[in-house]
């Protein structure tokens, strides 16, 4: 059910929980959602950065599955991936600017592939080799290769809390969200459930929406994002 | 003219539609928890395989920005006879199912009404919706829109490939005026089709159940170069 409330002065739609907002309106909203038939050319909307092992080339394109904005597909080397982020950091969490950053996504592996979606400063290699590598700030979701635990992260200046979700990972669509109260609070929802909250250690300094995914054995994967988006007042 | 909102229950849920006061068919907007929105924008890049792709029949036509003041953007074909400009949204999200309501509407403009031949709509993948060196269809895939050949009839299509289709005719010719082209998948099991505003037909065979992408065509009937000029193009589905 959709409804809506005025938070901050701006109008926030949202559905079947508080913090899942769909769209905002306000004079100083920032809004930003992946678009059907968005340019996944490097350096337009967004800095692809393909990890090939092998000799192939990992892939981002346009969905091609009713509902879903993109698809990645990786090559067939152990570790070959994409490494999403929107060009521009205009995301920062800060007292009195709430933020909600949600997507909808599913991986054709459960086990042997590595997944990061949230938001995350400039960073190419937001996983490497299988372990977490974001360089220095970020709050996201993650699972690594070999294991089907999803947790939800977050990380300051490379010290990273991180709380295992409770739920498996598989092959069907999942919901990530994360909502910053503006006040002091964090908060990480996985398909409508939370995961964790926390009101320290989660990062200050100007984040980009990020999507990484990687094949985590010597076959091609792929990744379906039917929708990402982050609204903050 | 104003706007109104209704709720409307589908298969993801339920969602907020705004639509012209008085007129349900005609979508602006909708917000809901999965909802499929694709509208074209002012300042896209109309280079082919970026957001678009864009073949031409007949090279040296010109799909650009729009100059003039609430168009988005404007085809120009070459001088020959058939030249044409296929235009598709990359990328392929819409798809006609049950419980997953859809508008898909358009507002253009081209420069003859009588020495031209456009599709507009949702296509399967196809590089040539009309056919190269005539002005007939070629519905390489599935497809449903509206189409002209060469005439002022404007027709309403379903076609399903290899299978058969469906048309009725609208009460209005095409002018050089700009006009809206609109139909409305019920999620259940039809498609109305309007043209200005007016019920055209309501399809209930040969709807395309494959994934289909916005789409829209414009042929030279002639040996001179046929403009479309288009205002708006939007496709909206609740999921």
């Amino acid at each position: 059910m959709i409804s809506s409330k005025y938070v901050n002065g701006a109008l926030v739609y949202y559905d079947t929980y508080d913090y899942r907002w769909l769209h905002a309106v306000g004079p100083t909203v920032r809004e930003w959602e992946m678009r059907f038939g968005c340019d996944f050319t490097t350096a337009m909307e967004y800095t692809v950065t393909a990890i090939n092992t092998g000799g192939g080339t990992s892939t981002i394109a346009q969905g091609i599955t009713a509902g879903d904005r993109a698809l990645i597909t990786t090559d067939d080397a152990d570790n070959d991936s994409i490494n999403l982020q929107v060009v521009g950091t205009p995301f920062q969490l800060a007292s009195g600017h709430p933020l909600y950053f949600g997507a909808k996504v599913s991986i054709n592996e459960a086990t042997e592939s590595d997944l990061l979606v949230g938001m995350a400063t400039k960073d190419t290699t937001l996983i490497a080799a299988h372990a977490l590598n974001v360089v220095d700030d970020g709050i996201y979701f993650y699972k690594l290769d070999h294991t089907t635990d999803i947790y939800g992260a977050y990380e300051k200046a490379g010290t990273v809390g991180a709380t295992a979700s409770g739920t498996a990972m598989d092959t069907s669509k999942h919901i990530y969200e994360i909502f910053y109260d503006g006040v002091g609070v964090i908060s990480y929802y996985l398909d409508g459930g939370l995961v964790v909250q926390a009101a320290s250690g989660y990062p200050t300094v100007v984040l980009s929406p990020s999507l990484f995914f990687a094949t985590g054995s010597a076959a091609v994967k792929t990744c379906s994002a039917e929708w990402i988006r982050c609204i903050q007042l | 003219m104003s706007t109104s909102s209704f709720w409307k229950k589908h298969t993801g849920g339920e969602s907020l539609v705004f639509h012209e006061h008085g007129n349900e068919a005609r979508w602006y907007d909708a917000i809901g928890p999965n909802t499929r929105k694709w509208e074209m924008r002012l300042g896209s890049d109309l280079t082919t395989a970026k957001e678009y792709t864009v073949t031409e029949i007949g090279a040296g036509g010109t799909e650009v920005q729009g100059i003039t003041a609430g168009i988005r953007a404007t085809l120009t074909t070459n001088t020959d006879k058939w030249d044409e400009i296929n235009i598709q949204l990359i990328g392929t999200p819409f798809q006609l199912a049950a419980g997953y309501p859809l508008y898909f509407g358009a507002k253009f403009a081209v420069d003859s009404a009588t020495l031209s031949d456009f599709f507009v709509g949702l296509s399967a993948t196809d590089t040539a919706i009309l056919s190269a060196g005539a002005d007939t269809l070629d519905i390489g895939g599935s497809a449903l829109g509206f189409y002209a050949l060469a005439g002022t009839t404007i027709t309403s299509l379903t076609e399903i490939h290899a299978s058969g289709s469906k048309t009725n005719t609208s009460d209005t010719v095409l002018t050089t005026n700009a006009m809206t082209y609109e139909f409305v998948w019920d999620g259940v099991d039809g498609v109305s089709f309007y043209h200005e505003g007016a019920l055209v037909g309501r399809h209930t065979t040969y709807v395309p159940t494959v994934v289909l992408c916005p789409s829209i065509v414009i042929k030279a009937a002639s040996a001179a170069a046929r403009i479309a000029s288009i205002s708006w193009m939007r496709c909206i589905q609740l999921a």
